[in-house]
């Protein structure tokens, strides 16, 4: 590379780091501007987007038995917390007993602060039971599903486990599983440990969006009977399940849905990035080319 | 915003270490390394320390110990279970002949898993959902073969230690190009699922810290 072709370069090159501290603040400032009524990420009130997990829970036999598999990752479950939390008050408006099992020490993590917030807002021990941390991946999961659950974390019982031993105590007394993946295990180890054990459970997922290529095949071959795998799916489940109505306790949804404008800027800067950059690739091999013809 | 905890002293702290982790995080960006440094050791800390607290409390204690204490003579299965840890928390020091039986009955336990439960739970199902049926109609039909003609050659490009023809280098051609269209198409995945988590920051640092949105 010439000498005058770096000085160009040098002489183009933006202060470090000033893009993405631009980018965060037009997501600042995306933030602060009111919501646009026609900018909908969940497809606004006619859309059938969140549909998929509302009608697995909804049809749901009268008080439910649920385990959760609380199994996200710490670096993505901002993005995933929306229909999570949105689906526990889902699972509470219809009257489940609820019990959350994690298989890996962050969703453990994630499972003891949602468990915790549960409980503050009301969720008994009738309703919500913590079966705590599973330590050997697919192997506890394959051994979860021969095993009695009647003790919880602290070895004691419940009435939400007294009434799982009415049904035979194991995963077989539940009615739906809801995996809440992201990290390694997740409704992929479900599907492959799990169903073939138990193959009357119904699993439900919610993942973060880069996961979407590997679930949407279970979801589309019917192993997976809902999926909120995409943040427009989760937007909208929220949006229907906010749509119940509840203003406190466990059955309300705790929290605001991702800003729409937001996710947008932040997509068109993406777009834009990906684009220079292809742009400017492309100019480069033309010009190379362009030269090595002269020369 | 993050909902963990109710109004008060906790909330309030935790809210103030969030909001300045974050923002050591992001010093980074404009050429701070020293804070992200404190950020990523007090991550790596935080989370050796608690996977060590899980293992103990919920793990060996309850699961382990205290069934050896109250009737050792009930539990001979884990008496070897305690062998074995015992073995492998003392890895460094013996002999590696010795360290390699736990660690292949963990190696092999996990690949038998694995191998066996994505055959029966995701090979043999999604093949017979795979399968285009008589009354899929002229839709499923072209599924089907549009399924089938991007799978063959992506299959062929990893037909790996056999001699190829130019048809077949042809078709794994093709199959390079659509594994790449894949990659690029989960990397876009990739960037949504990102782009929410930093949409998520910012909103928490305005709302959760600043108060400036609710």
């Amino acid at each position: 590379m010439s000498e005058a072709r770096r000085g160009v370069g040098r002489g183009r090159r933006l202060p470090r780091g000033i893009l993405p501290l631009a980018l965060i603040a037009a997501l600042a400032i995306a933030w602060l501007v009111p919501q646009l009524p026609f900018l909908s990420l969940g497809g606004g009130a006619e859309s059938t987007l969140g549909d998929d997990l509302h009608v697995a829970i909804g049809s749901l036999p009268d008080q439910p038995n649920v385990i959760v598999d609380m199994d996200p990752d710490l670096g993505t479950y901002p993005e995933i917390r929306y229909a999570t939390r949105a689906a526990l008050a889902d699972l509470m408006a219809v009257g489940s007993r609820v019990a959350v099992v994690s298989f890996s020490t962050e969703g453990r993590a994630i499972a003891v602060a949602e468990i915790a917030r549960l409980r503050a807002a009301g969720a008994g021990p009738d309703r919500l039971v913590d079966l705590g941390f599973r330590s050997g991946g697919e192997a506890a999961l394959v051994q979860l599903t021969g095993q009695p659950l009647d003790r919880d974390v602290s070895g004691a019982t419940s009435p939400v486990l007294d009434q799982l031993q009415e049904r035979g105590g194991g995963l077989g007394a539940f009615d739906l599983a809801l995996v809440v993946g992201g990290g390694d295990m997740g409704p992929r180890s479900w599907i492959e440990q799990v169903e073939p054990r138990v193959p009357h459970l119904p699993v439900a997922a919610i993942t973060p969006t880069f996961l979407l290529p590997q679930v949407q095949p279970y979801r589309e071959a019917g192993q997976l009977v809902a999926l909120a795998g995409t943040l427009p799916e989760a937007v909208a489940y929220g949006a229907s399940v906010a749509g119940g109505g509840a203003t406190s306790g466990p059955e309300r949804v705790p929290e605001q849905p991702p800003n729409a404008l937001a996710i947008l800027v932040g997509m068109l800067v993406a777009l834009a990035v990906l684009l220079e950059s292809g742009m400017s690739g492309l100019v480069g091999g033309l010009r190379g080319a362009s030269r090595g013809r002269r020369g | 915003m993050n909902g963990f905890f109710e109004a008060g002293p906790a909330a309030t702290a935790a809210t103030w270490v969030g909001a300045l982790v974050t923002l050591a995080v992001w010093s980074y960006l404009a050429g701070e390394r020293r804070l992200l440094h404190v950020a990523q050791l007090l991550l790596a800390g935080l989370a050796t320390g608690y996977l060590a607290l899980i293992a103990i409390r919920e793990v060996l204690i309850p699961q382990l110990i205290e069934p050896l204490l109250s009737d050792p003579g009930a539990h001979p299965d884990l008496v070897i279970d305690l062998v074995l840890v015992g073995i492998l928390a003392l890895a460094p020091w013996l002999p590696r002949r010795i360290v390699a039986v736990p660690a292949a009955a963990i190696v092999g336990g996990t690949a038998a898993y694995a191998l066996g439960g994505a055959v029966t739970g995701t090979l043999l199902p999604q093949l017979a959902a795979g399968i285009v049926t008589a009354d899929s109609g002229p839709g499923g039909a072209v599924s089907g073969i549009v399924g089938l003609a991007l799978t063959v050659p992506v299959l062929v490009v990893f037909l790996h230690g056999v001699p190829r023809g130019r048809a077949l280098a042809g078709v794994a051609g093709i199959g390079r190009w659509v594994l790449l269209g894949g990659l690029g198409a989960w990397l876009g995945f990739l960037i949504v699922s990102r782009l929410a988590i930093l949409v998520e920051r910012v909103g928490f640092l305005l709302g959760d810290w600043l108060g400036v949105i609710r």
